[in-house]
């Protein structure tokens, strides 16, 4: 092959990928039909019975734990409230590195997924109340085109349904969003956005309503 | 605080899930860490500890969900042990990435397994970070800046290391590497 190449061309990327793939699925079997099952089954076991939760579980793996397995739903939480994809993904992230920084008061999985919705609310609040401060000025365009090849929402933001979420005032879309979009309880929704329940029914009550009409009469 | 027990449920669940995917676990790990096996067995343990915390979301799940879960949470703790010190703020978008790409099907097998063992002879000999940085590369398809970050190394290293590992797998296979003849346009010149 040439010879000084540094950087490789992406057809010989693929190429490599595909013997570090093969490669590593040989010997991944081989690997794996070595392994004494039941001194690892043993050995988890008596941690299970011990009670679990070991102290190690540092602010550093908890953050990839729930990053891993929330990160995704969180984003598309965040890009119904603030409307667009990178920014959402921005104000997640920020949601992440605060809950990093306040883990000692966390310290568990639930309160964590908790702290993080609510996070995400916040700061979703303060991009729009940015963003109107930002089109109060007539300067700009109002940058309300959510930069289309985000993948993830693309298909969600074509739907009527989503176009008629955004005309909602604030506190319902977001009561909306979280109740039927993040699938959470009335008491979540209550605790996410810090108000009553009584609260969270009125604004669903009357954001459903709103929507209906929307879309009656887009029909 | 720390002290919330499993419940027998729960335990009895976590058991069988780490009776039916420990074995395939224990591979990954393998070939993630050079074939340490000591390490491996501790990356198994610690990835099942982690699916006993998560086990609430997990229990849902699909059996192939879960092993994909499985994997990339080993992988995630594999890598931040390969860390040196990059700030968790750098190291974010890339965990999702490695989320998302682990790869699960396995592509139409084409080399003999003898060119793959041979293969695995190079790269096992290999220095361990050159090793390190081109399974992240070309097993878990993470990016070169990503590479960078994780490793806590310039990426012109990381680009460097990625380049002499090409350069062994071709002069040591000689005529008959297995990516040369796939790919004909791309790679010969």
């Amino acid at each position: 092959m040439r010879g000084g190449q540094e950087t490789g061309p992406s057809s010989d990327d693929m190429a490599l990928s595909r013997v570090y793939q093969e490669v590593t699925r040989e010997q991944e079997a081989r690997f794996a039909a070595g392994y004494d099952l039941a001194a690892g089954l043993d050995r988890y076991r008596t941690w299970l019975r011990e009670g679990g939760e070991p102290p190690e579980w540092s602010a550093d793996l908890a953050v990839i734990e729930l990053y891993s397995a929330h990160y995704r739903s969180l984003v598309r939480l965040a890009a119904v409230l603030v409307r667009d994809t990178p920014t959402a993904e921005e104000v997640v992230q920020d949601a992440f590195i605060a809950m990093h920084d306040g883990w000692q008061r966390l310290k568990d999985s639930e309160k964590a997924l908790a702290y993080l919705r609510q996070a995400v609310v916040n700061r979703s609040r303060s991009v729009l109340r940015h963003r109107l401060v930002v089109e109060r000025n007539p300067q700009k365009p109002p940058p309300d085109m959510p930069s289309a090849e985000h993948g993830a929402l693309t298909l969600l933001e074509r739907s009527a349904v989503i176009a008629a979420l955004r005309d909602l005032p604030g506190r319902q879309r977001e009561a909306i969003v979280l109740r039927y979009y993040a699938d959470l309880s009335e008491a979540e929704i209550a605790a996410a956005m810090k108000i009553s329940r009584g609260a969270v029914k009125s604004h669903t009550a009357r954001g459903m309503a709103a929507l209906r009409a929307a879309l009656e009469q887009e029909s | 605080m720390g002290d919330a027990k499993i419940s027998p449920r729960d335990a009895a669940e976590l058991e069988a899930c780490f009776a039916a995917h420990a074995r395939d676990l224990f591979g990954f790990a393998c070939a993630l860490v050079r074939g340490d096996r000591a390490l491996a067995d501790d990356l198994v343990q610690s990835a099942f500890e982690a699916a006993a915390r998560a086990w609430p979301t997990l229990r849902g799940l699909a059996e192939q969900q879960r092993q994909g879960w499985l994997r990339s949470t080993l992988a995630n703790i594999a890598v931040s042990g390969f860390r040196r010190d990059a700030a968790l703020t750098r190291r974010l978008p890339m965990i999702e990435v490695r989320y998302r790409q682990i790869p699960d099907d396995p592509p139409d097998r084409a080399f003999s397994s003898i060119a793959l063992e041979r293969c695995w002879r190079i790269i096992e000999g290999m220095p361990k970070r050159q090793y390190t940085a081109a399974l992240l590369r070309w097993r878990l398809d993470m990016k070169e800046a990503d590479i960078a970050a994780v490793l806590g190394i310039a990426e012109n290293t990381v680009s460097a290391m990625l380049y002499r590992v090409r350069r062994t797998l071709i002069t040591q296979l000689g005529p008959d590497h297995p990516f040369m003849g796939n790919d004909a346009e791309g790679a010969a010149s």
